[in-house]
């Protein structure tokens, strides 16, 4: 494992790296800032520009953009109450109050010591356990693979919000059928391309990106102009520190958070979202009585607990990426596509193969936590600016670099065309309340789970038995079974009390 | 009597008409006689996904969630939105033929427009600027977007007065 955090030292602590590091987080926070923008859009428009990076610097800028939106997603919570994305809802629970009582410098800053012991300890248990688990996973099979990603598929349904159990199921299977557009490389067939020879290489992931997160973004921001809280933010930098008796205060609270928020981030589909509210739900039964009151009135526990558990749940999601090539959550499932597209092989030899990308990835995420301590913490008073260009030059801007982080790709209009129409697809589905993020997880999880199917069943000489024959494929499937059958269960019974 | 629809019925029958429709396309993937022996073909998972496919957006249909708010749906502002897309479009076909400078910052001063930015001159120099200066990088690195005639033009008369100049 030394030796191995020593390869990403080395690579992160180029000067070219470093840079890198610094401009993901600052380009994510001020990304991230923008409510209605979380981590999935800011990494997307980025996409376009790592193509010309080798695998390890393009990862590198990724990730930074990942924390920096996240933090972004903070400083917005706190300073307008508008969270950017929905891991930081329960960030302004008690960041927004904390602001409203001229404290937005302590509370800003709380949230970023808390995110950065956060991302810190769990980026000290992805170096632990991240090895650990390529290793296992290096015995796995076809069968076990494809069991591992209909898991990941079903419980990314199975966490979605009450209530739309059924319409994030259809989102997944959604995205499987666009996977399928395109030749079969395996046959050397068409599928569902329809004679066009723009469809032949199947849809891009970045298109479907784009469409489903930038663009239908910035129109749900046109469509539901004036009727978001355009609140001006109340902008303070000049108390950007905090006692020892706050730190004193918020350090076990920051602690059991982080370790909440790592194992929740594991789990494919809970994410940061779940983990913020399960770590602020815990803190709370956990403070004493008058502790418990100052909740949501502007605690700085209950501000702590929900930023460390985000920063650390994100980091946990890297858990599955890295070591079994299945993404838990939609904005790891556009680090997969990333990966792919720099023609990485994801899963556990990357472990192996590609040593100096999988430790660059977990060292550069302790950077980037540093670097947005030391860097974007003095600069938020500067970079919350931002929050008062309106929106309506930012939507045409937003637009335009979408438009164009397609184009610059392909140089085909058909595909901005076809980006165009996805978008309109994304905001008639999202005014439905049909989720996207499993949408896109189905997607890229499509190619592989056909890979990998149609390697068990060959080697089973066409029979269904690979579900069962191996205790680790039956174990995983019956997972499925469990992850499928319990939401499903609880939508019929509500259904049918109702 | 008055018959309320649901979004989500509505959602689910698209998907339904949308599975059974991949199911049948699915029928029609070529496949030579060796791929048609084998135990998983390119019809194989399509398949499979139509039937999942058509059992959930037959359960979306059977089991509709909270009822839809029709009435805030309305409310949302359609016009500018529709706006944008029908420039997005025009936008696409526009940027080949007249080059990506004056398609751009025309794109741009029209959605600002559409957005009731009334300041032109502001509009204009925003456009203009974004327009030029991301022209400019991508010729930086490299990247090469077609200006489009008239800046072509221009571009190619400064080069030839420059070089009548030191001449």
């Amino acid at each position: 494992m030394l030796d191995g955090i020593l390869l990403g030292l080395q690579t992160v602590l180029s000067w070219h790296n470093l840079l890198l590091v610094f401009a993901g987080c600052a380009t994510g926070t001020l990304i991230g800032m923008l409510p209605g923008l979380g981590p999935i859009t800011a990494i997307a428009l980025m996409i376009p520009i790592t193509y010309g990076f080798d695998p390890a610097s393009g990862m590198i800028l990724l990730a930074g953009v990942y924390y920096g939106a996240i933090f972004g997603g903070s400083t917005s919570s706190i300073l307008i109450n508008a969270p950017g994305v929905a891991g930081t809802v329960a960030t302004a629970f008690d960041g927004y109050p904390l602001a409203q009582q001229g404290q937005a410098g302590k509370a800003l800053a709380t949230a970023a010591y808390a995110s950065f012991a956060g991302g810190t300890l769990a980026a000290l248990m992805l170096a632990t356990t991240a090895p650990l688990l390529a290793e296992v996973s290096l015995s796995f099979v076809s069968a076990d693979y494809f069991a591992l990603m209909l898991l990941g598929l079903c419980l990314v349904s199975a966490f979605s919000s009450q209530g739309e159990y059924l319409k994030a199921l259809m989102m997944t299977v959604f995205g499987l059928m666009l996977s399928t557009v395109g030749t079969d490389l395996s046959a050397g067939v068409q599928r569902f391309t329809f004679g066009r020879m723009d469809l032949i290489d199947g849809i891009s992931f970045l298109m479907l990106a784009m469409g489903t997160f930038a663009l239908s973004e910035a129109l749900m921001m046109v469509l539901r102009r004036g009727q978001s809280d355009d609140a001006q933010p109340h902008i303070d930098g000049r108390h950007l520190r905090l006692s020892l008796a706050d730190i004193k205060s918020i350090a076990p609270t920051v602690t059991r958070s982080s370790i909440l928020g790592f194992f929740v981030g594991v789990l494919p589909g809970a994410g940061a979202t779940i983990a913020s509210f399960l770590a602020y739900g815990v803190e709370r039964n956990l403070a004493s009585k008058t502790d418990a009151l100052a909740f949501g009135k502007g605690s700085l526990k209950g501000l702590a607990a929900p930023e460390s558990a985000n920063n650390a749940a994100c980091t946990g999601s890297f858990v599955p990426l890295l070591t079994l090539g299945i993404p838990g959550s939609g904005t790891t499932a556009i680090l997969l596509g990333a990966l792919i597209a720099y023609g990485v092989q994801p899963g556990p030899r990357l472990f192996i193969d590609e040593p100096e990308i999988f430790w660059s990835v977990i060292v550069s995420m302790y950077f980037g936590n540093l670097m947005l301590l030391i860097l974007n913490l003095p600069l938020i008073p500067y970079i919350a600016k931002l929050l008062l260009v309106p929106r309506n030059y930012l939507i045409p801007i937003i637009m335009f670099f979408s438009l164009m982080g397609v184009y610059l790709v392909s140089f085909n209009v058909f595909d901005i065309q076809m980006m165009v129409l996805i978008a309109v697809i994304a905001v008639i589905l999202r005014l439905l309340d049909f989720p996207m993020a499993p949408l896109l997880l189905g997607f890229i999880l499509g190619g592989m789970l056909e890979d990998n199917l149609r390697r068990a069943i060959s080697v089973s000489d066409g029979e269904l038995n690979f579900l069962w024959e191996r205790p680790t494929t039956l174990a995983i499937m019956f997972l499925v079974g469990l992850a499928i059958l319990i939401p499903l269960g609880r939508t019929l019974h509500a259904y049918i009390r109702r | 009597m008055r018959i309320s629809i649901n979004g989500t019925t509505l959602g689910g029958l698209a998907f339904l008409g949308l599975s059974i429709g991949y199911g049948y396309s699915a029928t029609h993937i070529t496949l030579d006689f060796w791929s048609s022996q084998a135990f998983f073909t390119a019809r194989t998972l399509p398949y499979i996904i139509a039937a999942a496919g058509i059992v959930c957006a037959g359960l979306l249909v059977i089991v509709p969630s909270s009822k839809t708010d029709w009435h805030a749906l309305k409310s949302l502002n359609w016009g500018p939105a529709s706006g944008l897309l029908i420039l997005m479009g025009a936008y696409s076909a526009m940027l080949e033929p007249v080059g990506f400078v004056f398609a751009t910052s025309l794109f741009l001063i029209t959605a600002f427009r559409i957005l009731s930015i009334h300041r032109w001159w502001i509009s204009c120099l925003v456009s203009v600027a974004l327009t030029l200066g991301f022209w400019g990088l991508m010729h930086l690195l490299g990247i090469y977007l077609d200006p489009g005639d008239i800046i072509t033009r221009l571009i190619a008369n400064l080069n030839t007065r420059t070089l009548s100049g030191v001449c």
